[in-house]
Formats: C-alpha cells, structure tokens, sequence
C-alpha cells in the first residue's frame, strides 16, 4: 500500500491573458520519481513551481502529505522541499560547505550535526568536502556546482525533492556523469521526486512515471512504457516518435525478448511462458517474469531478466560478452543467443 | 614655495582652529553621511520593490543634487535656522542620489537564479535580503556611500557660510582676503579628508567583503563616533556673534577688536557674508559684523555700536582713476571733485537702502539726490567722435549708485561720453582692469586698497593706526608710485567695518558703544 506524498487537484493558472495551467490534477506516491515532460512553454517549470509557492496558482488546490500548502508559511513549506534549479544559484559569497549546511541552518539543526552531514553528501557525490567543501562555486565547474545544488537541496533530508531542470544547463558528457550520479544515490531512491525536463531520454532513464504536459493541460499521466506503448493522443505519439528506437531499448527487458530467444530454439522447455504479447501486442509488462526455476549450474549466475536492453548494451559495452551472466545450455542462455536475440528485437522495432 | 611656507606657517599659528574645524568637518559629514545611509537605504530597499516608484523618486534625487549648495542652503535658513541643522540636511539631501541609485542597480544586479535559489530553499524575504541580496550587492552598495562622502566632504566647506564650521572657514576666509596660503589651509586638509575617508570606507569594504554585518556594524558605530565631535561643549556666553569670514581672518577686525575692547567672551560662529544681517534679524545672532553704510541696517532696525576706540580701520570712499584721463581732459577733475565731502554716512546708508529694501533703480535714486544737492545738469548732446570716459563698479548697490552719480555730472557738465562697466565681480577684478587701462575710474575705499591691494607690513599698519587721514595718505601715495593711479579726495562717508546688534535688543541692554559691549561681556552692570 503506498501512501500519496502530492496531490493537485484542478490546478489552473493565467500570467495576464496566457492560461498557463488549465486544471491539471495528479497524484505522486511516496518514494516515486514522477516526471513532468513535455515542449517549451508548456507549463512544467510553472507547475512544480506552484508545489512549493514560488507561484502562487488562480485556483485548485495542492496537498502535500495530506495538507493544504496554503495552510503553512511559503518558507516553512519550501525548507521541507528540496529545491534545484537548471542555473544551480549557489550563494557566490558562501563556500560549497556553507551553501549546502544552508537549509539546516534555516532549520536550526545543530552545527556539528550539519557539519557531518554535508561532509558525507559531498563525499557521495563525489566532492570530497577536505577538498571542496572551502572553495568558491566560481572555482567549481558546471558539473560539480550542480552536485552542490543536488547536495544542497538534500542536506536537510527532505522527504520530497522539485527538480528544474537540473541537467539541462550541463554538457552532454557532464550531463551523463551528474544524471547517473543522481540516479545512483540512495538519498534518492528513498525520497519522493518531481523533476522538470524536456529531454525525452532523461525522462525514460530516470522516471517511474512522466507526466506528459501541452499548452497547460496533462497530455498523458503513466509509466514510461505505457506513454510510449499506449499513446493517449496523437500529440503523445509525435513526442516520442524521433526517439523511437532508443527509447524501446531502455523499457524493454530481457524477459520480454524471451520470445524472440525462443524462436532460435534454443530455450529450454522449463524456462517461463513467453511474454511476446507484450511485444507485439503492447500490453503492459508490469511485473517482471520469475528467475528460472532449474537448478542453476555450479558457476552460473542467473540472467537479471528485469534488465533493459540499453542498460544491457550498457554492460556489454563495459565488460565485453565475458561481462554478460549467461551460462550454457544447462536451463542458460549463451552469450551469442543473447546478442543475436537483440539484434532480431532491434530490427524488429525498426520495422 | 613662498606659498608653502605661508601655509605651514598659517598651520603652525592656527593649530587649534585647523584641528576643531577639521574635527567639525569629520562630524558633519559623518553625520549626513550616516542619516544619508539611514534614510537612503531603506528607501532604496523599498524602490526595489515598488518598481513604478523609482523613476519619481530618483528623479527628485536628481533634481535635488543640481540645486546649486549655497542656494539650497539658503533655502534652510528660514526653516531650520542657522549651525548644523541646516548644513547637516543639505549634505543629506546631496548624499541621497548616489546611495539611492546605488541600491537600488546593486540589488537588481543580483542574479535572479540565486535569489531564486534562495527562495525556493526557504529564506524568508527579509534573509534573502539580508544573506543573499545586500551582501552580493555590496560593493555596488559602497561604491555609492564612498560617492556620496566624497561630495559631502567637498560640500561641506559650505557650512562655513551658515556657522556651522568646518575647513570652509579657513577657505571662504582665504578668499575673502586674497590670500592663498589660507584657502590652502582649509582646501588641503579637505582634499585629504575626502580621499581618507574614500580610502578608508574602501578599506572596511575589502577587509569583510563577506560580513556585511560587519560592514554596517563599522559605519553604526564609526560615523555616530565621528558626529560626535561635533557637539562637543562649545563656549557659551550672554551674547553669540555671527561673523563673516573675512571680518574673522583680518587681523585689524576681530582680532584687533578683541584685544582693543576685551571682547574674549564674545563666542563667535562663522556666517556667509551676506547672511549676517538676517541671522541677527531674526535672533539667531546677537553680534555681528556689517558695513556702516549698509542699508539693511536701517531696514532691518539694527543698531552700529561706536567704535570710540578707534580700533577698525577706516574705509573712506573715494574715486581711483588713471591719471592720463586728467591729462586728455583737465575739465574733468573739478566735476568729480564736487562729489568730494557731501555724502554723510547716514546719507549713503539712506541711498543704499532706496536700492537694497525699496528696490529702486540705482541711477533714479543717484539722480533724485544730485537733484537735491543742485549738482544735476541735463546731459549735454555729445559732439560726434567724443572720448568716452570708462566708469567701473564692484557689484553692490552703494557702487551702483555712485558710478550713476559720475555719470550723470560728466554727461551733464562736459562734453564726454560715458561707458560704464558694473559687472566687475570684486576688488581683484576693478583694480586689474583700472590697472592695465581697460577702465578709467573706479569708486574704492581706503581700507580696501590698504588691506586687500596694498597688504603693508604690520609695523606700517601701527604707524598707521587707523587714522583716516593717514591711511588715505598713505594709500594716496602708495598707489601713485607703486601702480601709478590717482585718489582723488574722499567722499565723506566710512563705510567701514561695524559692529551691529539688533537695536530693541541694544536698548534693553543700554548697549550703545564697543565698550559697552565688552562691559556688558565681563558681567559689569
């Protein structure tokens, strides 16, 4: 049972004649990373901002953890949200360290406790705080001042985190590093998470839903698979059209190429049931299908079915084939079955 | 490096006076300066959030920063009187502009991301301000208040002029009396205070670029501190005296009254000349200084107290001209001479007060006393190609009426044409253009050309003593020798220095002469 950390119910607002939000309702649940999607102007940045005040909407209402946002003070309200923003806006004149204890500051929290706090956030992402935590954000570079934001807005351990944006003003390499930073920090795993982007790949790599915005009113609400699978409108459709092929790679999993596996017949019969439906049919795969059920081989690990291909690509790329876990034909897959199964799927898709 | 010398020889001899007025100058424009930050940085907060205000309220602080000092200062007066007060709020009015302006581009220069970033993380509006906004815009911040102090120092030689002290003393006094070496004396000390206090507000600024409370803390405290020379116990006695500048620098003035008359509990404050006459009117002053002849003394019922001790210099009017015009035209010099003796001082009191009070124009007054006299002649028509003779004047009303008077018995006794040339400025600038021929004849006084153009040696002044006659004889015949220009005999009338007080105040007192002023100090009666 997951409790409902946001709702926002018919939230509208005008900026002089231009109906920026046009009742826009949604929920996010505890722990879950939603993010709003969608082209210029559309109306994501204005929206996460409502969550926290920095606008104020024309009408609707938004609950945080089963409270109206009105009913608290807009600074008491946003020391409980963690808060970045695209451009960073570190404080010029305070060092890294001081710019992250900022929020606890705010909050009175005792100086020793904040002191070690900021030191393991800095040490985590990877700005060992002995080295960066004096320094200047002029000294810093793009990459490391948005680790500070990210930082930042963590250091007092809030349970939800509003993200603008945050990679967009990195360049691509940076923005790689940062974003799987990001993705693997466990802080954030935890914590409820609503992130701007009109990068459709960043959306894909890193939501449990997206939140399809257009000209102020929600275009599709749901899983990444399902937005590109199952297209609310024509306009959802388009979206995601110039990234077709990249975008399947990073929802499709190992088990649902099973199928396509089986078809050089090769599979053994006690593996599970093909889930080709879900390729062909575009019905959704929410749960992943059981490991294997045989007995595994003395050396062998078994095959993460719940993988994507991308992420799978991704460790190939790594390690070579030796870094795939495949095994031989006790119950197991071989390296070549894999690899020529992804170049059936690959082509399929491109079809 | 003679005038080097004289400054530091001025230095040496006035010691204490450079020191309280150096200390009065620190104090006025600390204190302007810190009622400038106070009320200017708040507003200029405000106009940060309030956009559509800024353009009128900068534009006020613009229009206040080109009124001209000494008029605005005479707009004070009648408000708030004369001393500090006034020259405290001009110097204000003057610092607003730049603090203003400064605060307001300091603080919309701050990157919107970063006060974003700061809302968004929970500062409160008054913590983005103080944590985030001021500190970022502070070197714009100083840049404004080092701008304002700048212009306060050099403004704030004008609180000379409304007896509120300051270096403008030694300044407006140095000018007064042609004296270089004393204009230096007040100019290089303010030159420095100015570039003191720039550098050391630049300093406070450095050392704690990141503490703006340590920056404001420093001015809270530093600038009261400095104000506070200010009000440091002033002598007091029964009367106060309000002098003009030059009256206090002269030695034959002040100083030589206050040793000839035991006037030393007499406590002075510094006035712009042409303040005096309405400090005392209006009761800011009891004593002070004024022109016997002037006429506000009659308009504004003041009282000349007798110099029965002779100790002021005498300055008998009487025409200087150049002696080649007497040559070309030997008619002329028994026409000028019929002015010589008739004009009592209550007679050109009386003149000057149908100019200054009754604004009258100066030829019909000149003309309506001639008339009087039966010295007037209608104007002769002038023969074509007639010599012109050159008539020049200082720029104050008995001048005016005594050129008009010249001009009038030329016109109407000779056959010459009359040019005459009212706008020379002062004594330098009359006695130059007499000197190098650019006019023939000017009206001057015998203490002037003693004093001003003739500065003699201090054992000439003894033997001079300020008598009348001795010193037009020996003006008389410095002149003729040394420049070469001719004084013809005197007019009659001393328009000297005097000591005036209001006279329902003199009566009360039975306060008539010096000395009995001097009595009434030392506690007699």
């Amino acid at each position: 049972m997951t409790t409902t950390a946001i709702r926002v119910t018919n939230l509208r607002k005008h900026f002089g004649e231009l109906a920026v939000l046009q009742g826009v309702s949604f929920e996010v649940a505890a722990g879950e990373t939603l993010v709003l999607l969608g082209p210029s102007g559309c109306g994501k940045t204005t929206l996460l901002k409502t969550l926290n005040r920095l606008v104020e909407p024309d009408g609707g209402t938004i609950e945080i953890n089963g409270r109206d946002v009105r009913q608290q003070a807009p600074e008491q309200l946003r020391r409980g949200l963690g808060y970045v923003i695209q451009q960073v806006g570190l404080l010029p004149h305070l060092t890294v360290a001081q710019n992250v204890a900022l929020v606890p500051g705010l909050l009175g929290q005792p100086a020793a406790a904040t002191q070690a706090r900021t030191t393991a956030l800095l040490d985590r992402l990877h700005l060992p705080a002995a080295r960066f935590g004096g320094l200047l954000p002029a000294q810093l570079s793009g990459g490391q001042q948005q680790r500070v934001g990210l930082a930042r807005a963590l250091a007092a351990d809030p349970p939800i985190v509003l993200l603008d944006e945050p990679f967009g003003a990195l360049d691509p390499i940076t923005r790689a590093a940062v974003r799987r930073d990001f993705r693997e920090l466990d802080e954030l795993r935890r914590k409820t998470v609503v992130l701007v982007t009109h990068d459709v790949t960043e959306a894909f790599e890193l939501a449990d839903r997206i939140l399809l915005l257009n000209q102020g009113h929600i275009e599709q609400l749901g899983a990444p698979r399902e937005l590109l699978r199952q297209p609310a409108s024509e306009f959802v459709r388009q979206f995601f059209q110039a990234e077709q092929l990249g975008l399947e790679m990073r929802i499709t999993t190992l088990a649902e190429l099973r199928p396509w596996l089986s078809a050089l017949g090769s599979a053994p019969a006690s593996e599970p049931a093909p889930v080709a439906t879900s390729l062909v049919s575009g019905s959704p795969a929410t749960t992943p299908p059981p490991a294997p059920t045989s007995a595994p081989g003395p050396d062998a690990t078994p095959l993460p079915w719940a993988m994507s291909v991308h992420e799978t690509l991704g460790r190939l790329a790594e390690a070579g084939p030796a870094g795939l876990p495949v095994a031989d034909t006790g119950g197991r897959l071989t390296q070549g079955q894999v690899l020529s199964a992804f170049g059936h799927s690959l082509s399929a898709f491109a079809a | 490096m003679n005038t080097l010398t004289e400054l530091l020889a001025f230095w040496r001899t006035h010691l204490d006076k450079l020191g309280q007025q150096t200390l009065q100058h620190v104090a006025l424009t600390a204190a302007a300066l810190l009622l400038g930050v106070a009320v200017a940085g708040p507003l200029g907060i405000w106009l940060t959030r309030h956009r559509r205000w800024q353009g009128p309220v900068l534009g006020v602080a613009g229009v206040l920063q080109t009124v001209p000092s000494i008029a605005l200062l005479g707009f004070l007066i009648p408000l708030l009187g004369i001393g500090a007060r006034p020259a405290i709020l001009a110097l204000l009015l003057y610092s607003l502009l730049p603090i203003l302006r400064n605060v307001v581009a300091g603080i919309e220069g701050v990157e919107p991301a970063v006060v974003e970033a700061a809302r968004g993380l929970g500062f409160t509006d008054g913590q983005v301000l103080r944590r985030v906004q001021l500190p970022l815009a502070l070197p714009v911040l100083m840049a404004g208040i080092r701008t304002a102090t700048v212009i306060n120092v050099g403004v704030a030689t004008l609180a000379a002029y409304v007896a509120a002290g300051g270096l403008g003393e030694f300044i407006f006094g140095g000018i007064a009396l042609n004296n270089p070496a004393m204009i230096l004396a007040g100019a290089v000390p303010a030159a420095a205070l100015a570039l003191a206090f720039d550098g050391g507000l630049g300093l406070l600024e450095r050392l704690s670029a990141r503490h703006l409370r340590a920056v404001g803390g420093g001015l809270l405290v530093a600038l009261p501190l400095l104000a506070a020379g200010y009000w440091l116990p002033r002598a007091t006695g029964r009367l106060q005296a309000g002098f003009s500048p030059e009256f206090v620098g002269r030695a034959d003035c002040l100083p030589g009254l206050t040793s000839a008359y035991n006037l030393r509990r007499l406590p002075n404050v510094v006035l712009a000349p042409a303040l005096v006459y309405e400090a005392a009117r209006d009761g800011h002053v009891d004593v002070i200084d004024g022109y016997s002849t002037d006429g506000r003394i009659r308009a504004y019922g003041l009282r000349v107290l007798a110099d029965d001790r002779r100790a002021l210099p005498p300055y008998y009017a009487a025409p200087v001209l150049r002696p080649q015009l007497l040559q070309a035209h030997p008619e002329l010099g028994p026409v000028l001479d019929q002015l010589s003796g008739q004009l009592s001082d209550s007679a050109m009191t009386n003149l000057n007060y149908q100019v200054d009070f009754l604004h009258r124009e100066p030829r019909a007054v000149a003309l309506g006393w001639l008339r009087r006299q039966g010295l007037y002649r209608a104007p002769r028509p002038l023969p074509p190609g007639a010599p012109v003779v050159r008539l020049g004047s200082k720029i104050f009303a008995e001048q005016y009426i005594l050129l008009e008077m010249y001009a009038a018995l030329i016109r109407g006794q000779t056959d010459l044409g009359v040019q005459t040339k009212t706008g020379l400025g002062g004594t330098i600038i009359c006695f130059e253009a007499l000197r190098t021929g650019q006019i023939d004849l000017y009206p001057e006084y015998t203490g002037t050309g003693l004093q001003v153009l003739l500065q003699p040696s201090p054992a000439v002044l003894d033997s001079l003593a300020g008598r009348p006659a001795a010193v037009y004889g020996y003006v008389k015949a410095q002149f003729a020798r040394r420049y070469g220009l001719e004084w013809r005999a005197p007019l009659g009338f001393n328009n000297a220095y005097c000591l005036l007080m209001r006279q329902s105040q003199a009566r009360q007192l039975g306060i008539a002469s010096i000395s009995q002023l001097g009595q009434y100090l030392r506690g007699g009666r």
